[in-house]
């Protein structure tokens, strides 16, 4: 029997579309000091978009040409600090997760890129503008909100070189921190890695 | 055995070489009203978000790296300030940034040889934070909230070099700032400089 007559993939055929995989984790105030990406499944659009946990699913493939690194801060109202003082808020806690994160990518057994976190920009986000009014005592309020570089789509790291992902090879992106860091409000915040390329599937 | 055997045990794939997208970067601190040179990629550094040199002052054979740009990124942190008195200098973040990159110089040394003396405030970090900041505050006499960051956050901001620069295995490199006098900030500052480009090593 020719089984080729009753194939659910035409002609063995490969399409490529432009896509994106893309995973998110919480940074978790006070505690974390690394988050793995695309190893785990979260059922959750808008957390992920993988199928498989920390592969592709044969013949799928992915040539990244892109990484990004997407810090979901909310805008924050904070207390304003004592003059001559550090200012926590929206701000500072970009800044400091920018500051010290680094963020690997591993294929397979290897790794294929190392960057600082402020490296990757999202590229994307809320843009906006804020004022406020100037009635709270002293030492007042502030109200920020930040981004991982400025919410625009040509603001993203391409790869000078794209790295090709094949079918049911292992891999991973992982953030590090020396230290964990303290977050304004100890409210935790997402970050979203996001691998921007081609996406290789069968014509069906 | 011959020597020539020793090659089917070679742990270099047929002794090939592959090229990836990749960054080396080093971070040094700037002490207020002291500090009148940095010297980076010298030594090797005890974590990586402050540095991803694995030996110090070069690159072990065989891996080389093609200098394609250079960025200067200052991990500073939003900071609350008084205000000055009208028709004074503001001390704040923005004002710590422009100190050290209008009076500092930047230099790329590989081997005995200079290869590119810049002022810092040409050579932008090209990423970082972006930020939206709003103040509520009826103090008498005013307060003040600020983060300065060098150049715009966005990766289009970085200075690429006209004539790419290839730092070859086992040659010495460095990159020095140099002021030719200490400047008094508002706080300390660790300065991260990064030479962006693609990186030769050794497939395995």
């Amino acid at each position: 029997m020719n089984y080729q007559d009753y194939a659910s993939q035409y002609g063995g055929a490969i399409e490529k579309i432009g896509g994106v995989l893309y995973d998110t984790v919480a940074y978790v105030t006070a505690v974390s000091l690394q988050l793995i990406y695309f190893t785990v499944l979260r059922n959750n659009l808008a957390l992920s978009n993988m199928e498989l946990a920390g592969t592709l699913a044969s013949p799928k493939a992915f040539l990244i040409r892109g990484i990004r690194v997407n810090i979901m801060q909310h805008p924050f109202s904070s207390a304003r600090a004592a003059a001559g003082q550090v200012q926590p808020g929206a701000i500072d806690n970009v800044a400091q997760l920018l500051n010290t994160g680094i963020a690997t990518l591993t294929i397979g057994a290897k790794q294929y890129a190392q960057f600082p976190l402020w490296m990757l920009p999202a590229g994307s986000g809320a843009g906006g503008v804020m004022a406020s009014d100037g009635d709270v005592a002293d030492p007042g309020e502030i109200q920020d909100h930040a981004s991982n570089g400025e919410p625009d789509v040509f603001n993203v790291r391409t790869l000078s070189k794209p790295i090709f992902i094949g079918p049911q090879i292992n891999f991973n992106v992982a953030l590090t921190w020396p230290a964990a860091i303290t977050l304004a409000g100890a409210v935790n915040v997402p970050i979203q890695v996001i691998l921007d390329g081609d996406l290789l599937r069968p014509v069906q | 055995m011959s020597l020539r055997n020793y090659a089917q045990y070679n742990s270099q794939f047929l002794a090939g070489k592959e090229v990836i997208d990749a960054a080396l970067w080093d971070t040094l601190l700037y002490t207020s009203a002291a500090t009148t040179q940095l010297i980076f990629f010298n030594a090797t550094r005890a974590t990586l978000d402050l540095s991803n040199m694995r030996v110090a002052g070069q690159l072990p054979a065989p891996e080389q790296f093609l200098v394609r740009a250079i960025r200067v990124y200052f991990k500073n942190r939003p900071e609350s300030s008084a205000t000055a008195a009208a028709g004074n200098i503001e001390p704040n973040s923005v004002e710590d940034i422009q100190l050290l990159i209008d009076n500092g110089a930047c230099q790329l040394n590989i081997g005995q040889k200079d290869y590119g003396i810049y002022p810092i405030h040409l050579i932008a970090a090209g990423g970082g934070v972006a930020g939206k900041l709003a103040v509520d505050n009826i103090l008498v006499g005013g307060a003040a909230v600020s983060f300065g960051t060098n150049g715009r956050p966005h990766i289009k901001n970085t200075f690429t070099l006209a004539i790419p620069v290839l730092i070859k295995s086992s040659i010495n490199f460095n990159v020095t700032l140099t002021w030719p006098a200490a400047v008094t900030l508002i706080r300390n500052v660790n300065i991260s400089v990064v030479l962006d480009g693609d990186l030769v090593r050794a497939i395995q």
